[in-house]
C-alpha cells in the first residue's frame, strides 16, 4: 500500500531461543484464533478468552486491546433508534405536558406535548441521551431548531420555541398529523403525486433562498396531511450556507441517510448542493 | 449469525425492503472501509478525492447492487464492498488524470487566478471531520509507521476481516507464518502505542 517503508520500521528478527520461539508460537496461535472467531462475527469476550490461554493472558490481553481499540466507538443499532433504549422521559418540557413518544431518529427522539394554555398538541424534539454531552451534537440540534425558527412557510414544519438550558435540550415545534410520502403516494393518483412534489420542490426551493440546505430530505422526512399539504420535517443536518459558525457534523459521520448520498461527489460549492438536493428530491419522486 | 443485527440478518432485512437495514449496515462497515480505502488510494488520489466520496460512491453502488449479492460467509460482505472499492477507486483516478486534461474544470472556485470565481460554501466535509478526529489521525499514523508487511496483516486481518486461513491463501503463506507475522505487527502497533502515550 502507499507508505515507504524505512530502516527505521523493518520487521522484527526471530526470536534467537526455543523457548521464546515456543512462547511466541504459542501467544500468536491464540491471537490467530481470537481473530478467526471475530472474522466469524462471533461474539468474543476478552476477559473470557483470555482465561481459555493460561500463562499467556499478560502477554495476549494488551494485544486483543489494541486490536479492540482500532474499531474507534463500537457499532450500535440503537444509534439508529434510541427509542430502544428505554430511555423515560420528563413530565414536563417547556411547560408541556409530555403524553408519548411518537418517534425517534439518528440523533434524538420526538415526544407529544400538550400545551394546556392553548389547548394543542405539539411535537417536542429532545436529543438523545448519548448525545448530550458532546458539544457539536448539542449545536448542531440547537442548530436545527434555529434554522427551522428563521422560515415560515407552509411546506415546512413550524417550530414554537426551544427549550430552556435548565431542561434537556429540546424544541418545541407543529404537530403534523399526516402519513409518510411513501405511504400517502400509495392511494394517490399521478397528479395529485406531481402536485404533491411541487410542493415539496418549492419548499426545498424557498429553503435555499434564505441560505439554508436541507441535506437530508427523503421520503420518512416529509409527511403528507389529510388535505394532501406536504411538510418538510427533520432539518438536523441542515446547513446555513453563509454561516461558517453554523457548519457543525458529527465527527466521523457522513451527513445524510446512507440510502441517500448526495450524488454529484466530484464538484463543491452552491451548485453542487442544489443538484445534490434536486438528486434527493427526484429520490423522493420515485418512492412517491 | 442469523440474529437480525448480524451481517446476514441486515443484509436479508434489507433485501426485503428494510431501508433502515442499510443504515446499519453502513454504520457497522464505514469506518472499517474507510481504512481500507484510505490504504487503497494512492497518495495523490487522496490529495484530490475524499475518502468520504469514494466511501459515498461504494455504498450507494451497493445498495443499488445487493439484489445480485450472494451472502457466503460473515466476511462476504465486506469482501464485496471492497471490491466494489477497487472499481471506484480507478473509475476516481481516471475521472482524476481526465480533470488534469481539461484543468479550466478545476478553476471553478475563487483563486488567484480565476479571481470572479465563487467561493466554496461547502469546504467543510464529513471525511474533512473525519480525518482530523484524532483517534483516526493517530491510527493511521500508527499504521503508517509500521514495517509494509505488518501493516498489510493488520488491514488484512482487522479491517478487511478475512480469517487467518484465508489470509494464508491471498498472501501465499502457511497460516502459521501469517500468525506470527500478525503477532509481531501488533506487538510493533503496541509499542507505538506505548511511546505515542
Amino acid at each position: 500500500m502507499s507508505v515507504e517503508q524505512t530502516p527505521r520500521n523493518a520487521p522484527d528478527p526471530p526470536p534467537r531461543d526455543e523457548e521464546s520461539a515456543e512462547r511466541e508460537r504459542l501467544v500468536a496461535e491464540a491471537l490467530a484464533a481470537y481473530l478467526d472467531q471475530v472474522s466469524l462475527e462471533e461474539t468474543v469476550d476478552t476477559d473470557a478468552f483470555c482465561k481459555t490461554c493460561p500463562g499467556l493472558e499478560n502477554e495476549l490481553r494488551p494485544l486483543l486491546e489494541s486490536l479492540n481499540e482500532m474499531d474507534g466507538p463500537p457499532f450500535s443499532e440503537g444509534l439508529a433508534s434510541e427509542s430502544e433504549g428505554g430511555e423515560g422521559f420528563p413530565e414536563r418540557l417547556s411547560g408541556h405536558k409530555i403524553l408519548e413518544e411518537i418517534g425517534a431518529g439518528g440523533m434524538g427522539r420526538v415526544l407529544l406535548g400538550y400545551d394546556e394554555r392553548l389547548n394543542r398538541k405539539v411535537a417536542i424534539k429532545i436529543l438523545g441521551g448519548r448525545y448530550r454531552t458532546e458539544e457539536s451534537v448539542k449545536t448542531r440540534f440547537m442548530h436545527e431548531a434555529r434554522a427551522l425558527a428563521q422560515i415560515s412557510h407552509p411546506n415546512i414544519v413550524h417550530i414554537f420555541s426551544l427549550g430552556p438550558p435548565d431542561e434537556l435540550p429540546h424544541f418545541v415545534m407543529e404537530l403534523v398529523e399526516g402519513t409518510s410520502l411513501v405511504e400517502a403516494g400509495r392511494a394517490l393518483t399521478l397528479m395529485q403525486k406531481a402536485e404533491l412534489m411541487r410542493k415539496v420542490a418549492l419548499a426545498a426551493d424557498f429553503l435555499h433562498e434564505h441560505q439554508i440546505v436541507h441535506r437530508d430530505l427523503k421520503p420518512t422526512n416529509i409527511l403528507v396531511s389529510a388535505d394532501l399539504e406536504p411538510k418538510i420535517l427533520d432539518f438536523g443536518l441542515a446547513q446555513h450556507l453563509e454561516s461558517d459558525s453554523k457548519r457543525v457534523t458529527q465527527p466521523g459521520e457522513i451527513m445524510g441517510t446512507p440510502i441517500i448520498f448526495r450524488r454529484n461527489t466530484r464538484s463543491r460549492g452552491r451548485d453542487s448542493i442544489r443538484e445534490a438536493m434536486f438528486f434527493r428530491w427526484a429520490r423522493c419522486c420515485t418512492n412517491c | 449469525m442469523d440474529s437480525a443485527t448480524s451481517t446476514f440478518g441486515l443484509v436479508e432485512r434489507f433485501k426485503k425492503g428494510e431501508t433502515e437495514a442499510f443504515s446499519l449496515i453502513f454504520r457497522k462497515y464505514r469506518r472499517r472501509l474507510a481504512v481500507l480505502v484510505h490504504y487503497k488510494m494512492s497518495p495523490e488520489l487522496r490529495g484530490a478525492i475524499e475518502v468520504d466520496d469514494i466511501l459515498q460512491e461504494v455504498f450507494l453502488a451497493a445498495a443499488h447492487d445487493m439484489g445480485n449479492f450472494t451472502y457466503q460467509s460473515p466476511g462476504s460482505l465486506m469482501a464485496w464492498l471492497s471490491r466494489i472499492s477497487d472499481h471506484v477507486i480507478v473509475d476516481a483516478a481516471r475521472y482524476q488524470n481526465r480533470g488534469k486534461r481539461h484543468a479550466e474544470e478545476m478553476l471553478r472556485f475563487r483563486s488567484e487566478s480565476n479571481p470572479a470565481g465563487p467561493d466554496p460554501v461547502d469546504s467543510e466535509t464529513p471525511s474533512r471531520v473525519f480525518a482530523r478526529t484524532e483517534d483516526v489521525q493517530i491510527l493511521f499514523k500508527k499504521l503508517d509507521a509500521l514495517p509494509a508487511e505488518y501493516r498489510e496483516m493488520i488491514l488484512l486481518a482487522k479491517f478487511e476481516g478475512l480469517t487467518t486461513k484465508e489470509i494464508s491463501a491471498r498472501v501465499e503463506k502457511s497460516r502459521e507464518s501469517v500468525a506470527l507475522t500478525l503477532h509481531r505487527a501488533l506487538k510493533r502497533f503496541r509499542e507505538l502505542e506505548a511511546a505515542a502515550r
